[in-house]
């Protein structure tokens, strides 16, 4: 556990974290790599998998953008309510809504809205840069998009 | 920002709801990101079934075009009712704001106008899922130790669709 040297106060925190979160989906969305927003032993929970270690965790985020980019699907993730509770010693529970609009391409291709439940935990360095700690996600609802074509 | 030990929006005696903080002793900057907090914390506690009392004046108004109420106990007991309406019928919905713009009318109140989204999943046979856009107008006021609490929610429809339910 990082030591909270630089502990930032609470809007800075809020602000510098809401960017941690933006980041992090942002950086999904192109298949870039999030290792350098992970903690090192970083864990990614999900009900259908558990994943641990910085490494592995980012590799398994650019895997599924690999997997989306060979469909054809294209994605689009995002928070909103992000909502911050300082547990001390520098880190923070952080809750959000995660909502994810996909694309499928090809004829009858069909799109979909998925709403996630995040609960997570991340972490300040003594620098001030924060990073996740643990990110848990339990579905909400899917639901079924209609495709209007190219704009 | 709520800490482990210090909620970020303690409940109010009625003696300190009326000491508002000095409207120049707050930085937009800061207005702006407690607002934004305070809407955020909103729709999260509302998701989840918990209380917004805290969130709210004592003498807070909701109105909607279906609902009003005023009153903190009674404005968060009727969103829990609500809430636990959908639970108990297996739904699922979740709210959140966007465009977010706060105007400051002094004395340390602000109109904040702002666009909420309702997603609903209906469960069972034939469920059915919603997408309601509102247009919110609300004042927020905040206190002398800069809390900032709901006064007034008022929301009107602009539009609502369905959406077919994908399943698990």
């Amino acid at each position: 556990m990082n030591q909270n040297l630089a502990a930032p106060d609470a809007l800075t925190a809020r602000l510098r974290i809401t960017e941690l979160v933006d980041n992090f989906f942002g950086r999904v969305d192109r298949g870039e790599s999030v290792a350098d927003l992970l903690e090192e032993q970083a864990q990614f929970v999900t009900p259908r998998r558990t994943t641990q270690g910085r490494e592995a965790f980012a590799a398994l985020l650019l895997s599924l953008a690999q997997e989306r980019r060979d469909k054809g699907r294209v994605a689009r993730h995002f928070s909103v309510n992000v909502t911050v509770q300082d547990l001390g010693s520098g880190q923070f529970r952080v809750r959000s809504l995660a909502i994810v609009i996909s694309l499928d391409s090809g004829p009858g291709a069909k799109g979909s809205m998925n709403l996630g439940d995040h609960d997570d935990i991340v972490t300040f360095d003594s620098s001030g840069t924060c990073r996740f700690v643990k990110r848990t996600v339990t579905p909400a609802s899917q639901f079924l998009l209609s495709p209007l074509g190219d704009g | 920002m709520e800490t482990a030990d210090q909620p970020a929006h303690p409940p109010l005696h009625h003696e300190e709801t009326i000491m508002i903080a000095e409207p120049s002793l707050l930085d937009p900057a800061t207005v702006y990101a407690r607002i934004r907090e305070l809407l955020n914390e909103f729709y999260s506690r509302d998701d989840h079934g918990e209380s917004v009392v805290d969130l709210l004046e004592e003498e807070a108004q909701f109105v909607t075009p279906l609902r009003k109420a005023q009153g903190r106990d009674a404005v968060a007991a009727l969103l829990q009712s609500l809430a636990q309406s959908r639970e108990k019928k297996g739904g699922v919905g979740r709210h959140f704001g966007a465009k977010v713009n706060v105007e400051n009318l002094g004395s340390g109140k602000f109109r904040v106008r702002s666009v909420m989204i309702f997603l609903s999943l209906d469960s069972g046979p034939g469920a059915q899922g919603f997408m309601n856009v509102g247009d919110h107008d609300d004042i927020v006021a905040f206190d002398s130790r800069g809390a900032c609490r709901f006064v007034k929610r008022t929301m009107t429809s602009a539009a609502r669709f369905t959406l077919s339910p994908l399943g698990n």
